[in-house]
């Protein structure tokens, strides 16, 4: 795209406070980023059997939300095959060969009847079954954005996080003999007992060979490194980098010799040199490539490594400040470059007050993309990411400075449900938070934050008096904040208060061509 | 462990306010950082990073009559850190040096004498670019290890850990541009001579019961 600009570099004005467990609250400081000429993606050509969004692309209107239309699922050549809600999901669940594991957290642990991880048949696509709860310590716990399946070796692994980070334990299961019966295999004296205890974890992920489960630490940063060739005695090998910028999302080169490492506050992507570790070095450190931030304000997620004709590009996603989708050129390592910037319509600039409107009773987390995939790694052809308000979206980036929406499936809202949804952390927590994931492009002036919080605590009395919309918040709206899976064809995804779901596309938008567009 | 956490996000939550402060006014630029400073920040953040994993793994499940003065060293470690990296993003320098090189110890104001040279040998002979770090097979025998022999392994570990910073530490409170660069060097180095002496005090039973656990 044209026109892009990288977010100022001031540092950051943040604060942490314990009242918003669930995220970042803005406090003052750094202006806004100056970003200009913003790229939407095309809107797609919604064909027979579609229930389109009425408005803005993505959007959930104030309306909609009020009339009842949100009971509803939005759709665009998309369409439901099968579903298992279950209790709902936290936030980052997975799965592999013919099952999903569905995470929970720690309300789950104590209200549940299935307390831990969800385990989930679909050998039949149509009917998911539940097949299992595992209730070792970190899967009791929560594990957030851990919870990650490393098909190489068939491990599944996650690190307890709690609420949004905490010490704890590394699980780890073995899924390679039957998906539906993960063993676990860190347990110690056939108790659930494991070590070791992470130091601080809230996102996690396997390197390529599936021999070094990564966490990271949202609150006070470090990396950690545990070594996993015998899963049955993990070794924390490496730990360090704590601090600000604070670490989150992590994704590997096919070698395992580069992290590429997502950032909050500010947004961004650092590159990683960790060849020591992934070669098991006697005293391994990691070493820092290259830099680049694009909104001091905003949260990267997770940065998906992918090769355009044989060069390596990254696809990061936001999930703050409406920032959206970014694929960035890394062919010079040392030297990254913004390609091409997605933004749905409800998330531009000047769009903000709408936005607003639209989510303010909905929890912490506005119109922001969260994790993506992509079919295949090498000439992608389509990408898919789950939003929160917006479900799950399907991009067409043949032309990876072209990109064309092609589907989408906003599942339906189900307030009704949410007081037996103990896994899913829109219902129970998430949606009472005041809206934070935006404030930064809201139109707020900075500063604007302690009004905000002290309006949100003086309306506490006023959520009172709403029976469980105190406890669920408005739950106008599903978080789709899990990695969706591109699987014959289809797509899994897992959505907060809707569960698992196979999709299926529909009017031939997909399988794409392999040329261009 | 949970002060030591605090005092960083003190640190943090201190320099974000001063930032912010500066932002709002017409203060003058901060002096701008020498190789010195620099790699002083990167190497030394690296080196207590270790300090710290150390210090986490020993206390992890382990009763100890050491607890108190690994908690110190803790504390000491992460204001510290907090301090080196909120100099780096000031100066809008990475985290983390782009090699293991120990070149900035080349940048003082004489050339190097014999003990340096010495050092800057020893660095490069060293896998990981400076002497005095555990392995990876070392750290696991000290979180394998139980009771005393735990404390034993974890007394020698940190001994060696900060012996091998010294050099860094002298030479960075004499040689770095900034004063307050300059200043955090003089007190590192005191604060780690303090505990390689408790520390080597604390190598028999008797000493440790004694000295360094009501320290």
């Amino acid at each position: 795209m044209k026109g892009y600009h990288e977010g100022q570099r001031s540092l950051l004005a943040w604060l942490w406070p314990g009242l918003a467990a669930l995220g970042l609250l803005a406090c003052s400081g750094s202006m806004p980023p100056e970003d200009s000429e913003r790229a939407v993606a095309q809107l797609a050509d919604c064909g027979p059997g579609s229930a389109p969004e009425p408005g803005l692309q993505g959007r959930v209107s104030r309306a909609d939300r009020d009339s009842g239309r949100n009971l509803e699922a939005y759709s665009c050549n998309m369409r439901l095959v099968g579903q298992y809600q279950g209790q709902g999901a936290s936030v980052v669940s997975a799965s592999s060969g013919d099952c999903a594991y569905m995470s929970s957290g720690p309300v789950a642990a104590v209200l549940s009847s299935t307390p831990g991880m969800q385990v989930v048949d679909v050998t039949d696509p149509a009917s998911p079954n539940f097949a299992g709860n595992h209730a070792s310590p970190g899967m009791l716990l929560g594990t957030w954005e851990s919870l990650k399946v490393n098909e190489a070796r068939g491990l599944l692994g996650g690190v307890a996080v709690g609420v949004l980070t905490a010490p704890g334990f590394f699980d780890v299961y073995d899924i390679s003999e039957d998906c539906a019966e993960p063993i676990h295999r860190n347990g110690l004296l056939g108790t659930s007992l494991e070590l070791p205890s992470n130091i601080l974890g809230h996102e996690g992920n396997w390197s390529p060979d599936g021999r070094t489960y990564w966490s990271t630490g949202l609150i006070a940063g470090s990396i950690t490194a545990i070594d996993v060739e015998d899963p049955t005695q993990p070794r924390i090998l490496y730990t360090g980098l704590r601090g600000f910028p604070s670490n989150h999302g992590v994704e590997f080169s096919p070698d395992g010799n580069r992290m590429y490492l997502a950032t909050c506050l500010p947004g961004g992507i650092i590159t990683l040199d960790i060849s020591a570790i992934q070669n098991r070095e006697p005293v391994p450190s990691i070493q820092q490539i290259s830099r680049i931030t694009w909104n001091s304000r905003s949260c990267a997620q997770h940065a998906l490594p992918v090769f355009f004709d044989g060069e390596p590009h990254l696809i990061a996603a936001d999930e703050f400040a409406s920032e959206g989708v970014r694929i960035i050129d890394i062919s010079d390592e040392t030297q990254p470059e913004v390609i091409e910037h997605i933004q749905l319509e409800i998330q531009l600039p000047e769009n903000a007050a709408l936005r607003q409107e639209d989510v303010a009773s909905n929890g912490a987390f506005g119109y922001e993309a969260h994790y993506c995939d992509v079919d295949r790694v090498e000439n992608p052809t389509a990408l898919a990411c789950g939003y929160f308000n917006s479900g799950i979206r399907v991009f067409d980036i043949r032309d990876p400075r072209e990109p064309v929406e092609i589907a989408y499936f906003n599942p339906p809202a189900v307030p009704d449900d949410a007081p037996r949804l103990h896994g899913s952390l829109h219902a129970y927590g998430g949606g009472i938070l005041p809206h934070i994931s935006d404030q930064n492009a809201s139109g707020s002036a900075p500063g604007a934050l302690g009004p905000y919080v002290l309006r949100y605590v003086a309306s506490v009395p006023e959520l009172l008096s709403l029976g469980l919309g105190a406890v669920h918040g408005e739950m106008s709206a599903d978080w789709c904040s899990s990695p969706p899976r591109f699987v014959d064809d289809r797509l899994w995804v897992t959505c907060m208060d809707n569960g698992f779901m196979v999709l299926e596309f529909t009017n031939g938008v997909y399988p794409l061509g392999s040329g261009g567009t | 462990m949970r002060a030591g956490l605090l005092a960083l996000t003190a640190a943090a939550i201190g320099l974000a306010l001063g930032a912010l402060l500066q932002s709002r006014t017409t203060a003058p630029a901060a002096p701008a950082p020498g190789v010195v400073d620099i790699g002083f920040a990167q190497h030394m953040s690296r080196h207590h990073d270790q300090a710290v994993m150390l210090v986490s793994l020993f206390l992890q499940n382990h009763d100890t009559p050491l607890a108190g003065f690994a908690d110190r060293i803790l504390e000491g470690q992460l204001v510290e850190l907090g301090q080196m990296r909120g100099w780096l993003a000031l100066w809008d320098e990475p985290l983390t040096p782009d090699s293991l090189a120990m070149s900035w110890m080349l940048a003082g104001s004489e050339p190097p004498d014999d003990e340096l040279r010495a050092y800057l040998l020893a660095c490069e002979a060293s896998s990981s670019g400076m002497p005095g770090l555990a392995t990876s097979d070392e750290i696991q025998t000290l979180t394998q290890a139980e009771g005393e022999t735990r404390d034993r392994i974890f007394l020698e570990l940190m001994q060696r850990h900060h012996e091998g910073g010294l050099p860094m530490l002298n030479f960075a409170a004499r040689e770095a541009k900034l004063p307050a660069v300059r200043q955090l060097a003089e007190r590192m180095l005191v604060e780690q001579l303090r505990e390689i002496a408790r520390m080597r005090g604390g190598m028999s039973a008797a000493a440790r019961q004694t000295g360094l656990e009501t320290r």
